[in-house]
């Protein structure tokens, strides 16, 4: 069963063609990687899928119902989740409101279910500081803490390890592991840290400038020739 | 309840209340008009910080409801309808024309949203000088009223002030209130949280802009007379809104100080120095501007206490 399906989608910024005719299949409680270099159109896929952009043309096709051009609100209502490449706190509240704002999807949240997502996010200390006045390896923790509070069928997490240390970035791992084991989250992530991302992501997609060039297992996109050759000297793709 | 924690909050409240409903009895017909003019204020002020604080959308065109509701009330009145009927009109009136506002301001962001409200005050400026049939065009409409009248609305407008200040801070703690903070806080983030920020924010206006209409209402039921200044002028349009602008950060009690001091002050102007009185509100509006805490005089006071714990990152 797929739990998304993206067909044909395109989208342009003035001339720029930033996506060209992308198709994608997700797997039920599965997480997907998707890589390619800075400005591939990784982000604006995201805010495709999320409604935070609307889709000028094609399908996104969220447990068989088409969702392109719905509004962000119905798309999360539906049981889609995102976090923000550039984490993006609810100023003015506190952490803990800040996840509790998150829960109201769902309906109620005890406060210990709510304190039990701070904890596993490292935030307890935090909950009740503004924040935006989080450092921002929190910040990024505060992303996933929001969308652990809304048991998403479909998560989209934008860069998650980008500015954080090996140990935060397997706490990350395995609470997105744990999301897919308890919720049946199935999760499109993307990122350069390739290795990192092999140790969580079952399917891999490549995007190179808007197009998808090379999917399936890590290996399979590793070796592919397309890839191979995109990523010649570039230096954002670690092991 | 945030606004009322301790025993001391509660001796507070209860000593302000018995004074309050003292006052009628141990003082001149003066001193209630007095007191309603600065209540009518503070529920002004009230109800543009309850969209305001927690939404931070900055409604420049709270006194339109208010007109709605006072020309509504006196347009009913001088045709002879009873009161009640009179209410109920001016009532739908207010919710019909506060909801056809919201929806049509509801897609604009920021500062569009305030000039968009303001807009709407110089319409319904134009549309009072104008309709000369239903408003009475530049003379306004004046309806008899009795001293009594001053005496039920001081009682109305305390009620209605003290309900507010209730509701304000029972909205903060509810869900609703976390749903208008995230607008706030990070509307696009809000949205993807499954959060209808449109709807919440059309149904805080309402809720704001039907506390206004009454304060019109009872503005008219105790003065006698409407005009378009009396109803979208600089005290209506502006006075409410700069208080809760410069003070509601520091707690929801704060802006109603503020209009105190300015009404009195106001009041002191007009019967000493009557050409200044202008000139003299402006240059307190600009020391208010400058220096809001002393406005307030209680200074370290519990009064500057944010106990709501909503604004001081904003602050
Ligand atoms: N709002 C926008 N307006 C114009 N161009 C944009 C906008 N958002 C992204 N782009 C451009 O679209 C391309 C893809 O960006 P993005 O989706 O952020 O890529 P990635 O996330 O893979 O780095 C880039 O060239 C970027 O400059
Ligand atoms: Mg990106």
């Amino acid at each position: 069963m797929q739990v998304l399906k993206i067909e044909n989608l395109s989208h342009v910024f003035g001339p720029l063609k930033v996506l060209e005719d992308v198709y994608l299949d997700l797997e039920d409680n599965t997480i997907t990687a998707i890589i390619g270099p800075n400005g591939s159109g990784k982000s604006t896929l995201f805010n495709l899928i999320s409604g935070t952009l609307r889709p000028q043309g094609g399908n996104i096709l969220f447990n068989g119902i088409n969702i392109a051009g719905f509004k962000p609100y119905v798309i999360a209502r539906r049981g889609v989740s995102r976090t923000f490449q550039d984490p993006q706190p609810l100023c003015g509240m506190t952490v803990l409101e800040n996840v509790k704002t998150a829960s109201l999807l769902t309906g109620t949240a005890s406060k210990e279910s709510l304190l039990r997502i701070l904890v596993q996010c490292s935030l307890e200390n935090e909950a009740d500081t503004d924040a935006a006045g989080l450092s921002f390896a929190k910040l990024r923790f505060l992303e996933l803490a929001r969308v652990m509070a809304m048991k998403p069928k479909l998560l989209l997490v934008d860069e998650p390890f980008s500015g954080l240390n090996t140990s935060e970035i397997e706490r990350m791992s395995n609470l997105l592991l744990r999301m897919r084991d308890e919720f049946g989250t199935s999760t499109l992530i993307s990122g350069h840290l390739v290795g990192h991302l092999a140790k969580v992501a079952k399917e891999f997609v490549a995007l190179h400038r808007g197009k998808v060039i090379a999917k399936g297992s890590f290996d399979e996109v590793r070796n592919n020739p397309a890839v191979i050759e995109t990523y010649l000297g570039e230096s954002n793709v670690e092991n | 309840m945030i606004i009322m924690k301790t025993a001391e909050d509660i001796v507070i409240a209860t000593l302000a209340l018995a004074t309050m409903s003292a006052v009628p009895f141990v003082s001149s017909s003066y001193i209630v008009f007095l007191l309603n003019g600065i209540m009518v204020l503070a529920l002004c002020s009230l109800s543009f910080n309850l969209v305001y604080a927690d939404t931070g959308y900055m409604n420049l065109g709270n006194s339109v409801p208010f007109g709605v509701g006072a020309y509504a009330f006196a347009f009913a009145l001088s045709h002879n309808w009873s009161a009640t009927l009179a209410v109920v009109v001016s009532i739908l009136a207010i919710l019909f024309f506060s909801a056809l506002s919201g929806i049509f301001i509801v897609r604009l962001k920021g500062a569009y949203y305030a000039i968009g409200t303001l807009a709407l005050v110089l319409f319904a400026q134009a549309l009072a000088y104008n309709l000369g049939w239903l408003t009475g065009g530049y003379q306004g409409i004046i309806v008899s009223v009795t001293v009594g009248s001053a005496y039920s609305a001081y009682y109305i407008l305390a009620f209605l002030n003290a309900v507010l200040l209730l509701l304000t801070a029972a909205i903060r703690k509810s869900s609703f209130g976390y749903r208008m903070r995230s607008i706030k806080g990070n509307e696009i983030v809000a949205s993807t949280l499954g959060i209808n920020a449109a709807v919440n924010k059309v149904i805080v206006l309402i809720i704001g802009s039907l506390f206004a209409g009454i304060a019109g209402i009872l503005s008219t039921s105790y003065n006698g007379f409407v005009t378009s200044e009396s109803s979208f002028g600089i005290s209506i349009t502006f006075l409410p809104v700069i208080m809760a602008i410069l003070l509601g950060s520091f707690s929801i009690v704060a802006p109603l100080i503020g209009v105190t001091i300015v009404a009195l002050a106001s009041e002191i102007f007009v019967t000493t120095i009557p050409q200044l009185t202008d000139f003299m509100l402006g240059i307190l509006l600009i020391l208010a501007a400058l220096y809001p805490k002393n406005l307030i005089v209680l200074k370290n006071s519990r009064f500057l206490k944010n106990k709501s714990g909503v604004r001081s990152a904003s602050s």
